[in-house]
């Protein structure tokens, strides 16, 4: 049975993608997979239609040269803009991999452990965890959508392993929270008692537009608030779901972080 | 513009029927099965149980699904929360959706086997019940190993036995229902995407179905095509990430990676097919999702042929291992009289010998599409059974995508590009949906008032299942197999929480 299963394993061959390596290219046409919404690069002229309105989630905003913006962090990609803009300003983003760093925005709650730490102990603590990133996730009110791509990262095609990313079972082993969900007044306390538990310095990925914004569950009275008023956020990861490419691109943003925080020092 | 008239043998509208506590306590009631026998002993399901809150006065609802016809009747009668009386004592299906009304009004009914809050987790201790020499209490959750959704469970354990398990969800308890009210259908149409985010067809198809009984419009032929394909992929997706998981807890790692790529690439046909991996934005109210059928069929068929090929070979080979097989043999036993007391359904349900399914009876065209029930031959509601009959509709749904994306190639762009004229701002009146999931019957009540989403119900199949976790956990199982069971039941946290 053993050698069967050998045979059977070894001979179903290679799938695995190149990403982020730079001759990665567009496999089995993921460039196509709609993710987020973006702005055109020229500007509505059509004043008079109300694609803002048209969101649902309140994400897309004109900047005063009338260039519209959409929020990455609030689109969940629905493509009603592209749907309905006469002068087609909107389309999908072909960025696959998508994650940014946070960036403050109305208050930012505490201040990041990174940010406490002298270049000297940053970098000595960067060069303890260069090589491997151990991630806990943890789910805060999500669809199930997120966690559904988060374990796709460990699956043959994304094979995350091979850059060195591992999931583990307890906080107290894990440098980074990845965090999906809109958060319920429920999960609020298990989140904080989930980022006490964890070793300092930690990082935190907010994954997919529910942790960042809210959502289409924004309006919700079960919703606490977007992820940063509750805990510091180090990287953000839009979509909904976000691909794994992003969630991935997510957590190599967050392995860097440490690298700029201990030259920057 | 054409407006579809409904035909005779289509369901009706579901008229809401105000009653008194005593008639609607017998309805439903009338809904419970018969414990001795396999077969649908009554023709009647309950599809759904909760709370309509009508200009302030609460409302019991109901709505009671006729097997033989298809259709579904709605019940209601006003609540006064002084005099009701649980009916959870005389059928345990009830014992959840009673909890969740009484956690929205914050009264309990009279005679409730076991009150305490549902919906707010964060309010309430689970207390251990077994007391004794050697009792020990070991609790899981809600941020367990692995990448899972938040949930909390309490195992009362002697030695390695599981003497007692109480699940605890609603950790991720958005109040879904409540946040459509006011909404215009189409907002409400995201929501529906995302009560559980690996079941969107199926909620977004039920969704979409009771939208437009209420409308009173009736979805032409391949736009019910067009939506069955899309739940039978989703289906794929769902069926190949439950054996991959099923594999992985009994330590098939080879198994595990293979399977996982098999989900990956049914999620990558979806996204070809749609854009959307999850397949969201594909169902709607009143619309076909933009797929050029002729243009697809050919390469959709081939990856179909390829994945089919991929599960078929490695589900083989994982019959044959015996160390496999025995994991799952008598693990996480559902006893055959459970079926009818909790009303439990989809793979669950057919696992212990039990002929239900939506598809059956609130789609039955679908048995021209290749569609049969798949019963476990064995009928002994354990993992190995569930295995098997999730294996045995993998095989269904790849035939039944097969013949459907034939017929929709076959028809012509202009019939199926006839948009709908209904008008939204006059569009009332009720009306429900029912669809089979990948984890069971999902139904949606809904209520259109004036285009707007005036009430919401929904019940997704795994909240009806969730009941008899805890039974089937402790049912002579030891903590090791918890994983095993665990992947072999699948449940969805988000839908039963929504």
């Amino acid at each position: 049975m053993l050698a069967n299963w050998l045979r059977a394993g070894v001979g179903s061959g290679r799938v695995t993608t190149r990403y982020p390596h730079p001759t990665f290219r567009d496999e089995d046409g993921c460039r196509a997979w709609h993710t987020v919404a973006a702005g055109g690069a020229r500007p509505c002229l059509a004043a008079a239609c109300d694609c803002a309105q048209i969101c649902p989630t309140g994400a897309i905003r004109f900047r005063t040269d009338l260039l519209p913006e959409v929020d990455a962090a609030a689109c969940i990609g629905c493509g009603r803009c592209i749907e309905a803009c006469p002068e087609g300003v909107f389309a999908w983003s072909d960025r696959i991999d998508q994650a940014m760093r946070y960036t403050a925005r109305a208050e930012d709650v505490a201040q990041r452990d990174w940010d406490e730490l002298d270049a000297a102990a940053a970098g000595h603590l960067q060069s303890v965890f260069r090589r491997s990133l151990h991630v806990r996730h943890i789910d805060v009110g999500s669809c199930n959508a997120c966690e559904s791509e988060v374990l796709a990262l460990s699956n043959p095609y994304y094979n995350f392993h091979r850059l060195g990313i591992f999931f583990t079972a307890s906080p107290r082993h894990a440098d980074v929270l990845l965090v999906t969900g809109a958060l319920t007044p429920a999960m609020r306390e298990v989140l904080v008692a989930t980022y006490e538990a964890m070793p300092r310095p930690r990082l935190v990925v907010a994954a997919g537009v529910c942790s960042l914004h809210g959502g289409v569950f924004r309006e919700s009275a079960q919703f606490v608030g977007p992820l940063d008023q509750v805990i510091p956020v180090d990287v953000m990861v839009p979509g909904c779901p976000p691909t794994p490419y992003a969630i991935l691109r997510g957590l190599l943003e967050a392995a860097t972080r440490r690298e700029k925080v201990a030259t920057h020092g | 513009m054409r407006v579809m008239q409904r035909e005779t043998s289509d369901p009706l509208d579901p008229s809401l029927l105000h009653l008194d506590f005593a008639t609607f306590a017998r309805r439903v009631l009338a809904a419970r099965g018969n414990p001795a026998s396999a077969g649908p002993a009554s023709d009647e399901q309950l599809l759904f149980f909760g709370v309509w809150e009508s200009e302030g006065t609460p409302n019991l609802m109901a709505s009671i699904g006729n097997t033989a016809t298809g259709q579904s009747s709605l019940y209601t009668t006003p609540l006064d929360v002084r005099s009701w009386r649980s009916l959870a004592g005389e059928w345990p299906a009830l014992l959840w959706p009673e909890l969740e009304v009484a956690d929205r009004l914050g009264v309990l009914p009279a005679g409730h086997p076991d009150p305490h809050p549902l919906l707010h987790p964060e309010r309430h201790t689970l207390q251990s019940r077994v007391t004794g020499a050697g009792a020990f209490p070991l609790p899981l959750g809600p941020v367990r190993a692995d990448v899972t959704e938040s949930g909390f469970f309490l195992f009362d354990t002697i030695g390695e036995q599981i003497m007692h398990m109480q699940p605890q969800l609603y950790y991720k308890h958005r109040d879904v229902e409540r946040l459509a009210v006011g909404r215009s259908m189409d907002d409400v149409t995201l929501l529906a995407e995302r009560i559980s985010g690996v079941t969107t067809a199926a909620h977004t198809a039920a969704y979409a179905s009771a939208v437009e009984q209420a409308c009173g419009w009736m979805a032409p032929e391949p736009l019910r095509y067009e939506r069955q394909l899309f739940m039978e992929l989703e289906r794929l997706y769902n069926h190949a990430h439950d054996i991959g998981q099923l594999a992985s807890a009994a330590g098939m790692t080879v198994a595990h990676a293979q399977l996982t790529r098999v989900k990956e690439d049914c999620l990558r046909m979806a996204a070809r097919l749609t854009g959307s991996r999850y397949l969201r934005t594909a169902v709607s109210p009143f619309r076909f999702a933009p797929v050029d059928w002729p243009d697809v069929r050919t390469w959709l068929l081939e990856a179909l042929a390829r994945v089919d090929a991929r599960l078929q070979q490695f589900v083989s080979l994982l019959r044959r291992t015996p160390t496999f097989v025995d994991r799952l043999v008598g693990t996480g036993t559902v006893e055959r009289t459970w079926v009818p007391a909790y009303g439990l359904v989809g793979p669950t349900a057919r696992a212990c010998g039990f002929r239900t399914d939506a598809r059956l009876a609130y789609a039955p065209w679908t048995a021209h599409a290749g569609f049969s029930v798949a019963v476990a031959p064995r009928a002994q509601g354990d993992a190995l059974d569930r295995f098997l009959v999730r294996v045995e509709e993998w095989r269904v749904s790849v035939d039944m995508i097969r013949w459907l994306v034939s017929q929709l190639a076959s028809t012509r762009p202009t019939d199926r590009w006839t948009p709908p004229e209904v008008n939204a701002d006059e569009a009332r009146g009720w009306g429900v949906g029912t669809v089979e999931g990948p984890r069971g019957r999902i139904s949606h009540v809904v209520c259109v008032e004036r285009g707007r989403i005036g009430f919401w119900g929904v019940r997704s199949a795994s909240s009806w299942i969730w009941p008899v976790f805890g039974l089937a956990t402790a049912n002579g199982n030891i903590q090791t197999d918890f994983p095993v069971m665990d992947a072999s039941f699948g449940l969805s946290y988000a839908g039963t929480d929504r």
